[in-house]
């Protein structure tokens, strides 16, 4: 199934240590319970005609607490703790079994009725007798419905005709055993309260600025995970996130948005306020540099991208590409399904996904995990060496040529685990400084005959399209976009993204920078919304297209702005 | 919960205070920036205003829910939400009861035609900065909209027409009680002692105490003069559980009690035994035997009354205004939504001897909580409405938006649309319960049908629509075809000897509003029923607007004595019956 892929959320640097525990505790009520009540289950249901092969727990909780302002004000202030059990229920045989993707035009209604996911709701308490109950009436329901499922694949195996790719559905891992100390939420929320009221204070003074946000979510994802074949897992993991938003709008109507925003893993890694009023301050100044900046047209030619934009690119038009599972669906574009071990990227230039790594210099990073949602430990994962396409990303469905999981099966509470990204890190062998790298832009421009080139500097997000049938393009939506001219004056312009599609684009990358930027995110596709970071120097591209942004036509208010 | 009438707790309308006069942040900003916009606020070819108001709603919420005495999800919520309601034209002819595609092109500025989240904070600068963005938007889409219809050929133009806006009197009301913020420690108590009284109880395979308590505090001016201050506490217990009959049937109860707040809810010991009552009623279900198909004469008693009564008549006594549209095929879709009493004014609906009365201002009717209020949600004082009298349709419940037989507001208006408060039937010949009963086998014996049904109770458990998730899409199926279905949770077959035999599966049917002109005889007595659509019912999982907007829905409560029709239907149990879970419960060992 084609499907946008949309990455979201912007954030630059950090100062401070992250903090994250790791030791492990002896085992816990929680994973007893969750073990035995498996065992009885499994015990049972291996005397039926169907029987599971596999059977998996997993309870998530969310302990969370949100506070945003706006211009100065408190808005919002709430906190919500809620936990979530998922069944993962398998009958067949790992080499065909209940998930297996039904071919053709067959409506999957399995799924239906299940918005947003299938989980139900367990106590936030630990307590056993309650959490069995519901692990006993939800595996009774998983197996009534996997074993419903199997017949459908098996005849849909036989009417189909044979598939391109006859790697079976699941793999063998070994089964891991942690325990980590549950992290409790802690909070000031009146101190804190104070904080995001400066932070939203200064966008008063300004009349023609519509809206300015600041949003503190903190939360701790705590996890429980226990399957048939014996892992044991508890992790705890937190995540704090301040998002900064605010819009203004040009004189034709074209809305001028600017976010900024920072992730730590403890509190004490989120900026002090003097760093965050210094972003607040650029914000206000590239808002009313961005109501004078004149529109650029649709364009080709020679373009710098900022680290971070470079990162979003990356993400979006590499990183969706090499996710294991799109290798194996007929109805993915496949675009690297046979280019193993061929160049795909110009020499120069390696990739890695590394959810393992935490921080990079002293920025945390958001796809960092110990264990993914399928129990395997995470590993960091080579994927293009000196331009050679090495691995894919990989969950526990097995592909043609890679039979085992790399640790990177991820999903949102309640859908199911595909492969999907963590820490994207692009390098490159020759680094230039930023003067160089200009120079070289000037050249290009030259050399081509140009009036000018791009220089994307700071962007929101992207997506792209990665199925069959229609352009597999991608998107890459900037913010702050300057031109160049010829004698090096840089013009700040509004009014364009940045589109293309990866095949083309990646054999015009001609050089890089020395200054590795991190964008840190939130990633959708069909697992859901998982955290994400990728990780960029600047980059050279000899030919990039852009196109003009959507447009809002509601002018500006009427009446001015309520006087102080 | 039945009783006999009646003690009647009737509110009286406290000192009145001019809102403009208070030195309150929030009210000065919405009387400052209402001011200015009347005044100032237009483009230069395009009409002005020619009335606005603001309505805030602050709504401190806390919604827990445990099970087993654990505690499955706790949220505590606060926020304020502001709704600008922006007329061009005039109260003949303006920019409402229209509908057209919404123009493309508003991005971020429209918000929802003047929807918008407040600061908490007492902060003038604050409130007056959303005001004004809200108002600019809400001005905007008005403006865009009433020359969308000026131009549309669909709208009707004739001096009988019933004009887009009543005029009503100015007022000024306070109706505040000063309530403490919701705890999120006393609901979380409260729902882990009641959920204990479902443990250890193997038939129960599912079962869920949820608590709700809200504070609904409303400020509100427009431009005629009319302010108010309102609040409106509301706390709901509600308990569901279900259990599995041998056959593989899911069955489901739930019963919700409503106070003013959570002390003023029944004690515990009281509550403790209603849900153990309510376990016994699943029990006697689980072993009752499937429903078969039957016609024939049906005696809804008690809450099931009030709930058939509340869902086929009562909640359409409304004078819900159809806009008209400039799309043909959106104006068919309209048409089948019409609410069928809109021009029944003067028709017999109900029997001769029974009449209908609604009033807002009951904060409680024998001993219930109902919720009322005093002012609606457009400044209007509510007062009794005589809506059915002897039969004969009299009146719609309306807010300001006439339709034609109701010019005037009926003080209804609650998130606005026209709501049912408390509507009470009265009955100028009730029988006692026996004789009811009395007149029910009769019916039986002429139809010459084995046994007659009463239905005690409506199902409105969610706790089965996992095992069912057709179900919803099946009711809805069936209320568009004019012949509503429900579930039945408590039905029993009585017998011409009089003995009754409980069944299960049951979905009543073919009782229509026309039914209700034939009703044979009703009781004395009258039972009292909120129809669950409070607070309690918001996903938790949606974002901030659309939850908070959901906490403004607000419930109905009925008063209706036990209806004898002589001819409905039941139909046997269409829900899936899986067969029992295949491993044996864990308390089983």
């Amino acid at each position: 199934m084609s499907a946008r892929r949309w990455m979201v959320g912007t954030t630059v640097f950090l100062l401070g240590a992250s903090a994250r525990s790791g030791q492990t505790a002896p085992d816990t009520p929680m994973l007893q319970a969750m073990r035995n009540e498996l065992a009885r289950n499994m015990t049972v249901l291996r005397q039926q005609p169907v029987t599971p092969y596999f059977i998996g727990y997993e309870v998530r909780e969310d302990h969370s607490v949100t506070i945003r302002s706006t211009f100065g004000a408190i808005t919002q202030t709430q906190e919500r703790r809620g936990r979530a059990l998922v069944v993962d229920l398998r009958v067949g045989t790992p080499a065909l079994d209940n998930t297996h993707a039904l071919r053709g035009d067959v409506p999957d209604l399995s799924d239906f009725m299940n918005f947003g996911g299938d989980f139900v709701e367990v106590p936030i308490d630990d307590d056993t007798a309650a959490l069995k109950v519901v692990l006993w009436t939800e595996t009774d329901r998983e197996y009534r419905r996997a074993t419903r499922r199997l017949a459908s694949v098996r005849a849909n195996a036989e009417v189909s005709v044979q598939a391109e790719d006859t790697s079976p559905d699941f793999s063998v891992e070994p089964a891991e055993q942690h325990v980590d100390t549950v992290i409790p939420l802690v909070v000031d929320t009146t101190a804190w309260e104070a904080k995001l009221r400066s932070y939203t204070a200064p966008f008063r003074r300004y009349a023609d600025i519509y809206d300015a946000d600041a949003t503190l979510d903190a939360g701790v994802d705590t996890r429980w995970y226990v399957n048939s074949e014996g892992a044991t897992i508890r992790t705890s993991q937190p995540i704090y996130r301040l998002y900064l938003s605010a819009f203004s709008k040009a004189a034709d109507g074209m809305e001028l948005p600017r976010y900024e925003s920072f992730m730590a893993f403890s509190l004490e890694g989120l900026p002090d306020d003097s760093t965050v009023l210094k972003a607040v301050n650029r914000m206000i100044t590239d808002l009313h540099a961005l109501q004078a900046a004149p529109i650029v047209d649709p364009y080709t030619g020679p373009a710098i991208l900022s680290g971070r934009a470079s990162a979003v690119f990356f993400h979006e038009v590499f990183g969706h590409r090499i996710e294991g599972h799109r290798q194996k669906q007929e109805d993915e574009g496949q675009t690297f399904k046979r280019a193993v071990n061929q160049a795909v990227l110009p020499a120069g230039f390696s990739v890695y996904s590394d959810p393992t790594l935490t921080r990079l210099g002293a920025t945390d990073l958001a796809g960092s995990y110990q264990y993914d949602d399928e129990g395997v430990a995470a590993q960091r994962v080579t994927v293009v060496q000196a331009g050679i396409l090495k691995n894919f990303l990989m969950s526990r469905s097995p592909i043609e040529g890679f039979s085992h999981s790399n640790g990177h099966g991820r999903s949102q509470i309640g859908l199911t685990p595909v492969a999907r990204q963590s820490n994207l890190i692009v390098q490159a062998a020759v680094r230039r400084s930023r003067a160089q790298l200009k120079g070289m832009l000037l050249a290009e421009i030259k050399r081509q005959h140009k009036p000018f080139g791009l220089l994307f500097d700071d962007i929101e997000g992207g997506f792209t399209i990665t199925g069959r049938g229609i352009p597999n393009a991608f998107a890459v939506l900037p913010i702050m976009v300057y031109r160049v001219f010829p004698d090096g004056r840089e013009q700040l312009v509004r009014g364009v993204d940045l589109v293309g599609t990866p095949l083309t684009v990646f054999s015009r990358i001609l050089a890089a920078d020395d200054q590795m930027a991190v964008f840190n995110g939130l990633c959708e596709a069909e697992s859901g919304l998982v955290p994400v970071s990728a990780v960029s120097p600047g980059l050279l591209i000899a030919q990039v297209e852009v196109q003009k942004k959507p447009k809002a036509v509601v002018g500006p208010p009427i009446l001015p702005a309520p006087g102080p | 919960m039945r009783f006999l009438p009646t003690l009647l707790v009737v509110l009286g309308l406290a000192a009145s205070r001019d809102l403009g006069a208070q030195n309150d942040a929030l009210s000065r900003a919405m009387h400052d920036e209402l001011t200015r916009s009347m005044e100032s606020l237009h483009l230069d070819t395009l009409p002005r205003p020619y009335f606005i108001a603001y309505r805030i709603d602050e709504i401190d919420q806390v919604d827990v829910a445990a099970t087993h005495s654990s505690v499955v999800h706790s949220t505590r919520t606060h926020g304020r939400l502001l709704t600008v309601e922006v007329r061009v034209g005039d109260y003949a002819f303006d920019n409402t009861n229209f509908f057209a595609v919404p123009t493309a092109g508003g991005g971020l500025l429209r918000g929802f035609g003047g929807l918008a989240e407040l600061p908490l904070d007492d902060d003038y600068d604050a409130f007056r900065r959303q005001l004004w963005l809200a108002t600019d938007a809400a001005y905007k889409g008005a403006v865009e909209l009433y020359s969308h219809k000026r131009a549309s050929r669909a709208v009707p133009r004739s001096a009988t027409d019933i004009p887009d806006f009543s005029r009503d009197d100015v007022t000024t009301t306070t109706d505040s009680v000063a309530t403490p913020a919701p705890t999120l420690s006393d609901a979380v108590a409260l729902a882990r002692r009641l959920s204990a009284v479902l443990e250890g109880l193997p038939e129960i395979e599912q079962s869920e105490v949820s608590v709700n308590v809200l504070t609904l505090r409303t400020l509100y001016l427009n431009s005629e003069g009319t302010s108010f201050a309102r609040s409106l506490p509301t706390s709901a217990l509600r308990v569901e559980a279900a259990t599995r009959a041998a056959d593989g049937m899911l069955l489901g109860e739930a019963f919700t009690t409503r106070a003013a707040s959570l002390t003023a809810l029944p004690p515990a010991d009281s509550l403790s035994s209603r849900i153990r009552a309510l376990v016994s009623r699943l029990g006697q279900e689980r072993s009752a035997v499937r429903a078969d198909a039957y016609h024939g004469p049906i005696l809804f008693e008690g809450e099931a009354a009030a709930q058939l009564f509340g869902n086929i008549i009562g909640s359409k006594l409304i004078a819900a205004r159809r806009p008209v549209s400039d799309n043909p095929a959106f104006d068919q879709f309209l048409a089948r939504r019409d609410n069928p009493f809109l021009d029944e004014m003067g028709a017999r609906i109900l029997p001769k001897f029974l009449s209908a009365t609604d009033n807002p201002t009951l904060q409680t009717y024998a001993g219930q909580f109902v919720g009322g209020f005093r002012i609606d949600d457009d400044g209007v004082r509510t007062r009794e409405t005589l809506v059915v009298d002897h039969g004969i349709l009299k009146t719609l419940l309306s807010t300001r938006v006439p339709v034609r037989g109701v010019p005037r507001s009926s003080g209804n208006c609650r998130g606005g649309e026209p709501v049912v408060s408390t509507l009470i039937v009265t009955s100028d010949s009730g029988l006692s319960k026996e004789g009811l009963r009395q007149r029910l086998l009769a019916l039986i014996a002429a139809r010459g049908v084995p046994y007659g049904i009463i239905v005690r109770h409506i199902g409105d458990a969610r706790i089965t629509a996992r095992d069912n998730p057709f179900a919803v899409f099946a009711a809805m199926e069936m209320e568009r075809g004019g012949s509503p279905a429900f579930p039945a949770s408590e039905v029993v077959r009585v017998y011409p000897d009089g003995h009754e035999e409980p069944i299960r599966g049951a979905t009543v049917s073919d009782i229509s509003t026309g039914s209700f002109r034939d009703l044979v005889a009703v009781s004395h007595g009258r039972s009292v029923y909120t129809v669950p659509t409070g607070p309690n019912e918001i996903p938790l999982d949606l974002p901030g607007f659309i939850r908070f907007h959901a906490a403004l829905e607000y419930a109905s409560t009925y008063v209706v004595p036990d209806l004898l029709f002589d001819e409905g239907s039941v139909k046997a149990s269409s829900a899936q019956t899986s067969p029992l879970p295949v491993v044996p419960p864990p308390w089983a060992n």
